[in-house]
């Protein structure tokens, strides 16, 4: 469902004309991904994993069309998310890790039912896929301005807006963030359903325990290359950079 | 479409929605728009009296209060057309869900003319007000000929969107500060004639003030209102306002869809 070929992202400085009314993070290029491999199957969850400014979030926004590749190429169901990315958009539901991606003047049901029309759902069927993600999430009966949420709530919104037209691939960006365990515990198997249906989902996080229990293949993101795919019970067989990583994310939790 | 798709309408109900539901929440804001409206009326009424049936207006029934309120109509949706879209721009990087929703589904026309909606229902309310307040303070403008007008009105708006779409790409790569509508809102205003007649401009000017779409917008409108003529009397201002956006749009998409190209591989679409 996700074929990532040999993705390579410089993030470039803008050219000298825009460089005077563009603001941008850095004095120079950036390399954030370079000739990164992977492939994500129907039913299947592939984890991502890496530090802090690894390229998890550059791999993700570059696959739900947000960001164009420096090279290589980047599949969602044999589309091209360059050349056809109206078309890979229907295919993709995407969370970003971010809580300010919902509005919040409107209350968690509107933002759902608008996000669930851009999608492409009819009126009714957005009202009840709606109902439905309020339901599946623990948000229904609590449905008032988004700008009263907690942000876990708005993560579980962030990741109910993803969800809305029921997507063949899933991408999602730290989707536990700022959940307490109970609700964390929650997410993780109402994802791996997801999967059971046929959706493939491609996740980043941080929480390496969950990811060796949801994840189906774990890779492992540092500085831009992938250091380790594969199991996640083969995780505790590496050596070198990956088991520093993982002593790394151990320490961390 | 596959079965329990939404069509167009569809989406561009759901915008108008969101839209409806966020401008509401902010009552306020609506409060001091209307008053804004109504100091403005009264001052021009006052103004008016000033004016005594001057010559210059001769041609537009000689009353000043009524030229002036329907300059005003008409820059009303030359704003419109100006500021929605950067507006809408701005207002979207600052929230953060400018991203969310440019990896929707939906076309990005349809996305653009949803943003619409909701703006221009506001501006016709607008327009009512000027109207309705006017009346109160002794206007002497037709509601019907309004009605009539709509379609000028409209074009007058499509005609600016072309630069209200460009300086939204303008907005997409700088975040903040918009140099086109600036200039575009004072060269229309100084030029077009919107508060007074162009015929007091030095000659040179006056011959440049044709290729300003509000000019025709407001020829057309006070025909139609001042002097009591019909629409399709009006069909060279529909022309020109036609032909301004025919051309213009498509370049101004072009620029726009450029803009969000640079800003993916930058990475800065969703900075604020």
């Amino acid at each position: 469902m996700l074929v990532v070929d040999d993705l390579t992202k410089q993030y470039p400085l803008p050219s000298r004309l825009l460089r005077p009314v563009m603001r941008v993070a850095a004095d120079g290029a950036v390399d954030a991904l370079r000739g990164v491999s992977l492939h994500v199957d129907p039913g299947e969850i592939v984890g991502v994993v890496g530090p802090n400014g690894a390229g998890k979030t550059t791999l993700v926004k570059i696959a739900s069309t947000l960001l164009e590749p420096t090279s290589g190429r980047v599949l969602v169901g044999g589309r091209d998310v360059i050349r056809d990315a109206s078309d890979a958009r229907g295919l993709l539901g995407t969370m970003l890790a971010d809580d300010r991606v919902v509005y919040w003047r409107l209350t968690g049901r509107q933002n759902l039912e608008f996000f669930a029309a851009m999608a492409g759902l009819s009126r009714p069927l957005a009202r009840q896929r709606a109902d439905e993600v309020l339901t599946q999430l623990g948000l229904a009966g609590r449905d008032r301005r988004v700008f009263g949420y907690s942000s876990g709530m708005r993560t579980l919104l962030n990741l109910g807006r993803a969800m809305l037209p029921r997507p063949p691939l899933l991408l999602l960006d730290e989707p536990t963030r700022s959940l307490d365990p109970l609700a964390s515990r929650d997410i993780v198997a109402a994802l791996r359903r997801i999967a059971d249906d046929g959706a493939a989902l491609l996740l980043t996080s941080h929480r390496l325990d969950e990811v060796v229990t949801l994840c189906d293949r774990v890779v492992v993101l540092v500085g831009g290359l992938v250091t380790f795919a594969g199991r996640p019970r083969d995780l505790d067989h590496s050596d070198g950079p990956v088991a520093a990583l993982i002593a790394l994310l151990a320490a961390e939790r | 479409m596959r079965k329990g798709s939404s069509p167009i309408t569809g989406r561009l109900g759901a915008v108008a929605r969101r839209d409806l539901i966020v401008t509401w929440s902010y009552p306020i804001l609506l409060l001091t728009r209307y008053g804004q409206i109504a100091v403005t009326t009264v001052l021009l009424s006052f103004m008016a009296r000033l004016v005594n049936a001057p010559p210059a207006l001769a041609r537009y029934g000689g009353r000043y209060f009524e030229f002036a309120l329907s300059g005003l109509i008409v820059l009303s949706f030359v704003t419109l057309g100006l500021g929605v879209l950067t507006t809408a721009v701005t207002a979207e990087q600052n929230a953060g869900s400018f991203e969310v929703l440019l990896i929707s589904p939906t076309p990005l026309p349809v996305l653009l003319a949803g943003i619409y909606l909701v703006p221009t229902a506001l501006t016709m309310v607008d327009v009512l007000a000027y109207i309705a307040i006017g009346w109160l303070l002794g206007a002497h403008i037709s509601l019907l000929g309004l009605a009539a007008c709509l379609p000028v009105l409209l074009l007058t708006a499509a005609a600016f969107s072309a630069a209200g779409l460009a300086s939204a790409g303008f907005v997409v790569l700088t975040k903040r500060g918009d140099p086109i509508t600036l200039v575009v809102t004072q060269v229309t205003t100084l030029l077009a004639g919107a508060l007074f007649p162009i015929h007091l401009l030095p000659g040179p000017l006056q011959a440049a003030v044709r290729i300003v779409p509000a000019y025709w917008g407001l020829e057309a409108v006070r025909a139609m209102l001042l002097q009591h003529r019909s629409l399709w009397s009006q069909g060279r201002s529909l022309l020109v306002l036609a032909a301004f956006t025919v051309a213009l749009f498509p370049l101004a998409l072009a620029v726009f869809r450029r803009a969000l190209r640079v800003a993916r591989v930058t990475g800065t679409l969703g900075n604020a």
